[in-house]
C-alpha cells in the first residue's frame, strides 16, 4: 500500500504564512528543519505507523494550513518521539524556528523540503485509517476519496493516515 | 557444551551515603508502578501516558533513578549517563527509563531557564546530583538564540561521589566529547549545581568569598527533603511560618526550603560576605517567584549581630574545620574554617528557635567535640543517619599544606585511605530544638526521623 500521513496546523503564533516560511528558512541554511506536530493531548501517537513510514527512508507527506486552505508537500526524514506524553524539546534547537523552541512536543518531524501544491494532489489520496483518534467516530471515512480541505478541516484530528487510490 | 555466565552484581540496599534506596511512602509505591509497568500488556508505547509517566510527574523533587536501579529496571552495572543521552534515539528502548530519564531533562532544561538571567554562559556543564546522592550525572547545556530555550545532554557520571568537585575520579577514563563536559562543569568557572529540581549558580571567578556548594550542602538538603519537605503531612508542614539559613554562602538550601516549604512566609538568609548574600539572592529567585504574602531578606551580617527570634526552621552549613591550637583567631570569618558559627548557632539556638523549632545542622565529625561542648542546656540534639557519619573527601588544601594541621586533625578522627591516598572525614547532621514541652508540635517529624533511621538517634547534650 502506497500510504502516506497528512498533518494539520495553523498560522496561531506566526503571522499569516509564515510557519511555512520560517522552516524554510531553517531548511535553506542547514538542509533540513524540525516541525513540532502540535497533537492534542486526546489523541494518541501511532508510533508504528511512523516507524512503517520511515522504514524505507524518506517520504512524501502533507501538510493542510487549515487557516487558508492551502496545502504543502514535505519530505520527511526523521522523527523523534518523546518517551511519555509529557514531550520534549526539539532535538536540535538551531534547526528549529525560534518561535517555538521553548516548547515540549510529543512528536518532532525532520523535514529536508516543504513546498506548496494543489489540493488536486490531495484528491489522489483516500482515508486508511484515523490512527491518533481513539473513538471510531471517524470510521465510515475510511475507503473514501478525500475531497478537499473543508472535509480533513470539519474533523477533530490532527493527523490522517492517507492511502493512494 | 560451554555456557556463559556473567556475574551480576547485587542490587545494594543502601547508598554509599547510607541512604536506604526504600525509604519512603513514595518509594513503595514506585515500586508498586513499576511493577504494574512490567506487567501492562500491551507494553505502553512511547509518546503515551502510562501510569509511570503519570506518577513520575507528581514529584517534581524526584529523579527516581534509584527506584529503578533498585526494582533492576536499571541493571547495577549501568552507566546511567550513557542511559540519559541514548533516551531518544530509539523508540525501542525501555519505556520506563526512557520516561524517567525525559522527565528529568525537562525538569533540568527548566531550572536552566530560571537561571537564565543570572549571566550563565550561553554553553556550559550542570552538576547534577541523584535523589539520595548516588550519583553525580554531569550535563553540557547550550541556550538557544533567544536564550528562551535550552537543551541538556548527559555527557558522564561519578558513581558514589564523595566530594563536590570529583575531578580527578571523573576525568580519569572519560573521552571526547564527556571529557569536554566534565571540563566545562568541573574546571571552568561558572559552576551549576542542580539537586532536586533547584539549581544554583556560582560564579567562581567572581564569587571567591561564596561558600559552597558543597558535598555537605547537598547532604543536608537531601535529608530536609526527605524528613521535611516530602515526608511530613500537610499539617504539620503548615506549622513552619518563618525559616532562616545561617551562613547561607550560595544559598541552595534556603533557595529549595522556598520552594518546597510554601507555609514559611517569612524567610530569611544570613552570611557575612555580601559576595554570598548577592549570590543568595540570585539563586532564591532564580528557584522562587516573587510573591505578594511571602517576604524573603538575605541579611549581610554576622549571625550574632542579627536580631532573629521564634525561627521554626533553621538551617546551617557551618565552617567545621577546627584550627590547631595556638592559631590566632581570624578577624574576618571565612567559610571552611574556624568552628565559631558552629558553637554559636547551637550555644544561641535557645534565643532564635520557637518553641516548636528545629535546627538542622551539618558539620564534621572533626568539630564534635566543639560541637557538644556548646549544646546549651534546654536544647536537645539528634543524630540523623548513620551513627558514625557521612564519610566524605577532606579535600582542604592549606590544610592538607600543613602538616602539623594535618596531625591535630588526624587525632581528632580525620582518616587516610592508603588505598587512595585520599583523607576522609564524616559529617554528622544533627536536628536540634527545645525541650519538648507538653504541645509540641514536631513530635512526628522527630519520630519519623527515629524510625527511619532504625535506631539511629542518639540524644547529645540537654
Amino acid at each position: 500500500m502506497d500510504e502516506t500521513l497528512l498533518l494539520v496546523f495553523r498560522d496561531l503564533v506566526t503571522l499569516s504564512h509564515q510557519t511555512i516560511g520560517l522552516h524554510n528558512e531553517i531548511i535553506r541554511e542547514y538542509g533540513y528543519c524540525w516541525w513540532g506536530w502540535w497533537k492534542k493531548p486526546i489523541e494518541d501517537v501511532p508510533t508504528d505507523l511512523f516507524e512503517r513510514i520511515l522504514a524505507e527512508g524518506g517520504k512524501t507527506i502533507y501538510l493542510l494550513d487549515c487557516g487558508n486552505y492551502l496545502f504543502y508537500r514535505a519530505h520527511l526524514t526523521g522523527v523523534k518521539i518523546a518517551p511519555s506524553e509529557e514531550g520534549s524539546p526539539t532535538p536540535e534547537l538551531e534547526r528549529t524556528p525560534s518561535y517555538y523552541t521553548h516548547l515540549r512536543l510529543v512528536v518532532w518531524l525532520k523535514f529536508a523540503s516543504i513546498q506548496a501544491i494543489d489540493e488536486k494532489v490531495i484528491k489522489q489520496f483516500k482515508y486508511a485509517s484515523f490512527p491518533t483518534w481513539r473513538s471510531h467516530a471517524y470510521d465510515h471515512y475510511k475507503g473514501k476519496t478525500v475531497s478537499g480541505a473543508e472535509e480533513i478541516d470539519e474533523m477533530r484530528v490532527t493527523l490522517w493516515h492517507l492511502a493512494r487510490k | 557444551m560451554h555456557v556463559r555466565t556473567h556475574e551480576m552484581k547485587p542490587i545494594l540496599r543502601c547508598t554509599h551515603f547510607g541512604f536506604p534506596y526504600e525509604w519512603t511512602d513514595a518509594d513503595k509505591t514506585a515500586a508498586r508502578v513499576i511493577k504494574e509497568m512490567q506487567e501492562l500488556r500491551p507494553v505502553p508505547k512511547f509518546g503515551n501516558p502510562s501510569p509511570w509517566s503519570q506518577y513520575v510527574s507528581k514529584y517534581p523533587t524526584r529523579d527516581f533513578l534509584g527506584d529503578l536501579y533498585y526494582a533492576k529496571v536499571i541493571p547495577p552495572d549501568a552507566d546511567w549517563a550513557r542511559l540519559a543521552s541514548l533516551q531518544l534515539r530509539t523508540v525501542n528502548h525501555n519505556v520506563i527509563v526512557a520516561q524517567t530519564l525525559q522527565a528529568l531533562d525537562n525538569r533540568l532544561t527548566d531550572n536552566l531557564l530560571r537561571l537564565s538571567s543570572a549571566h550563565v554562559s550561553h554553553e556550559g556543564g550542570i552538576i547534577y546530583y541523584t535523589d539520595r546522592l548516588d550519583r553525580c550525572l554531569v550535563y553540557d547545556y547550550s541556550f538557544g538564540r533567544a536564550n528562551t530555550a535550552a537543551r541538556v545532554n548527559a555527557a558522564a557520571q561519578i558513581l558514589n561521589p564523595d566530594l563536590l568537585y570529583d575531578v580527578d575520579s571523573a576525568m580519569s577514563d572519560k573521552e571526547g566529547p564527556s571529557r569536554r563536559a566534565l571540563k566545562n562543569a568541573l574546571v571552568f568557572g561558572h559552576k551549576i549545581v542542580a539537586h532536586r529540581n533547584t539549581i544554583v549558580h556560582v560564579d567562581r571567578r567572581r564569587d571567591e568569598s561564596v561558600a559552597g556548594p558543597y558535598i555537605d550542602t547537598l547532604v543536608l538538603n537531601e535529608i530536609l527533603h526527605r524528613y521535611i519537605y516530602e515526608r511530613t503531612r500537610e499539617d504539620a508542614k503548615n506549622q513552619f511560618l518563618s525559616a532562616v539559613e545561617i551562613g547561607s554562602g550560595c544559598g541552595l538550601l534556603i533557595a529549595a526550603c522556598g520552594q518546597y516549604l510554601p507555609s514559611a512566609i517569612h524567610l530569611a538568609a544570613v552570611d557575612p560576605s555580601m559576595a554570598a548574600v548577592a549570590c543568595t539572592h540570585k539563586n532564591f529567585f532564580a528557584n522562587n517567584r516573587p510573591h505578594a504574602k511571602r517576604r524573603f531578606i538575605a541579611i549581610c551580617s554576622k549571625f550574632e549581630d542579627t536580631d532573629l527570634k521564634k525561627v521554626d526552621l533553621a538551617i546551617c552549613n557551618p565552617p567545621y574545620i577546627p584550627e590547631r591550637p595556638g592559631t590566632r583567631k581570624r578577624t574576618v570569618p571565612t567559610a571552611n574554617f574556624g568552628t565559631e558559627l558552629l558553637e554559636q548557632t547551637i550555644r544561641t539556638a535557645p534565643n532564635f528557635l520557637s518553641d516548636n523549632g528545629l535546627l538542622f545542622l551539618i558539620f564534621s565529625d572533626l568539630a564534635w567535640k566543639e560541637f557538644e561542648a556548646a549544646v546549651p542546656d534546654g536544647i536537645e540534639c539528634e543524630l540523623i543517619g548513620p551513627q558514625s557519619g557521612f564519610r566524605v573527601q577532606f579535600d582542604q588544601t592549606d590544610v592538607l599544606e600543613d602538616e602539623s594541621w594535618i596531625q591535630f586533625l588526624v587525632d581528632r578522627g580525620l582518616d587516610f585511605d592508603r588505598a587512595t591516598n585520599v583523607y576522609h572525614h564524616h559529617l554528622k547532621c544533627v536536628v536540634a530544638h527545645k525541650s519538648r514541652q507538653h504541645g509540641f508540635r514536631n513530635d512526628q517529624i522527630l519520630e519519623r526521623i527515629n524510625l527511619l533511621n532504625g535506631g539511629f538517634r542518639k540524644q547529645v547534650g540537654g
